[in-house]
């Protein structure tokens, strides 16, 4: 019963609290809350994504700023209460080079697809 | 369909033509880079700057697309994005008040327990363990001089790293990267400044980590032996052993008198661990890692 409860500082090892199942089923539950979000947020309309790049739409820019400045928030937030540890927190090793051309490549990618 | 279609040709081009590129694609690697240690700033300055920065930014987002469109500014929407702006940025200035705990803070708030190991002193190994895990194959031992520079010329275990008090946070990104199997030893002369090191290790999170019970002068009481006839041959005298102080030193102080700075070439760097008994209490517990996540 004890492992239902999280003890602090984040971030929780779910695997280890819930059993594979467990582990699974969270993450099938944020993926999919992510997927429904971003669908009836119009994301998966490539008009919508492209009109981005004409200016003529700047949803894609203000949703995703949006919910990076609002997880930054939260996260220091909580870091700084000490509910977690952002040592242990995963961030994506920077290669910076491959990192601009790959988004380069996406980024014509989404417009073409667009068009 | 189309895109689908696209999605498994582009997969199918990169994983055949990786190799070629391999070199480009591992280039200009910065490791766990922040927007802190970019602009070396503390969090909570960022976390404002981004705030207000984005608040900015869409309200010019705003203005471009109503030009773009030839549209005006729906009216009865801005009410409650003003609301969700001042919201936004009131937290942000919470966030930076409150200020990011130091590694001491998080050390005393996030690890209670390691307090009390330390105060049971069941982290500091004594030299013969130590050594036990330098001839290990099976675990990478990783020996962290927090002395003076002065100090670590005169006389260090071989392979030990010499690093500064102000470095332990940022080297503690490259220490928590490692493999599980890695021991991570903090010593100084004697544990004062390395019980220090240690807790600043603890609250950025590197596990596996001790402190070499005694310090130095433990170890060079322990190992500082010159065989006689090494010494008889005069092969010794090169290497003229370090003189034990009598007189009383300060806390945390190297007690050896060293004929020169030889750093790691002293015998007493690198004793030949089957010329020793391995007789300790075993204090290490090697813990492993939990699988990373996201990304």
């Amino acid at each position: 019963m004890e492992h239902l409860f999280v003890s602090f500082p984040g971030p929780f090892p779910i695997q280890a609290m819930y059993g594979k199942i467990g582990f699974y089923t969270v993450t099938l539950l944020i993926g999919f809350g992510f997927g429904y979000m971003l669908e009836i947020g119009g994301f998966a309309k490539s008009e919508k994504l492209a009109a981005q790049f004409y200016l003529t739409d700047m949803t894609v820019f203000k949703v995703m700023f949006s919910a990076i400045v609002v997880g930054m928030v939260l996260v220091f937030g909580a870091a700084a209460m000490g509910w977690l540890d952002y040592n242990r927190v995963f961030v994506n090793e920077t290669y910076l080079w491959p990192g601009i051309v790959g988004g380069l490549i996406m980024g014509v990618g989404f417009v073409i697809g667009g068009y | 369909m189309f895109f689908v279609a696209g999605l498994t040709v582009g997969i199918a081009i990169f994983s055949n033509t990786v190799d070629r590129i391999s070199d480009f694609w591992n280039s200009s690697y910065m490791g766990r880079y922040t927007l802190m240690d970019w602009l070396h700033l503390p969090t909570g300055v960022v976390v404002a700057g981004i705030v207000i920065g984005a608040i900015l930014l869409f309200w010019g987002a705003e203005v471009i697309e109503n030009a773009m469109n030839g549209t005006k500014p729906d009216k009865q929407q801005i009410k409650y994005k003003v609301i969700g702006a001042v919201a936004l940025s009131a937290l942000a200035l919470i966030v930076a008040f409150i200020g990011q705990p130091t590694p001491l803070e998080r050390y005393q708030k996030f690890f209670p327990e390691k307090a009390q190991q330390l105060a049971n002193r069941e982290v500091q190994i004594e030299p013969p363990e130590l050594l036990s895990y330098i001839a290990n194959d099976h675990v990478r031992t990783v020996m962290l001089d927090v002395r003076d520079e002065n100090d670590y010329n005169l006389f260090h275990i071989k392979d030990a790293r010499h690093v500064s008090m102000d470095d332990l946070p940022k080297l503690s990104n490259e220490l928590r990267k490692m493999p599980s199997n890695t021991l991570f030893v903090v010593m100084s002369n004697d544990e004062a400044r390395a019980t220090e090191a240690w807790k600043i290790l603890v609250g950025e999170s590197v596990d596996n980590i001790y402190i070499l019970e005694g310090g130095i002068n433990n170890w060079l009481a322990t190992y500082n032996i010159v065989n006689e006839e090494e010494r008889l041959k005069g092969t010794a005298i090169a290497f003229a052993p370090p003189e034990p102080i009598v007189a009383a030193t300060g806390p945390d102080t190297l007690r050896y008198k060293f004929p020169a700075a030889l750093g790691d070439q002293y015998p007493a760097a690198e004793p030949n661990p089957e010329e020793y008994e391995f007789d300790f209490t075993p204090k290490v517990k090697l813990k492993t890692k939990a699988p990373a996540g996201g990304g």
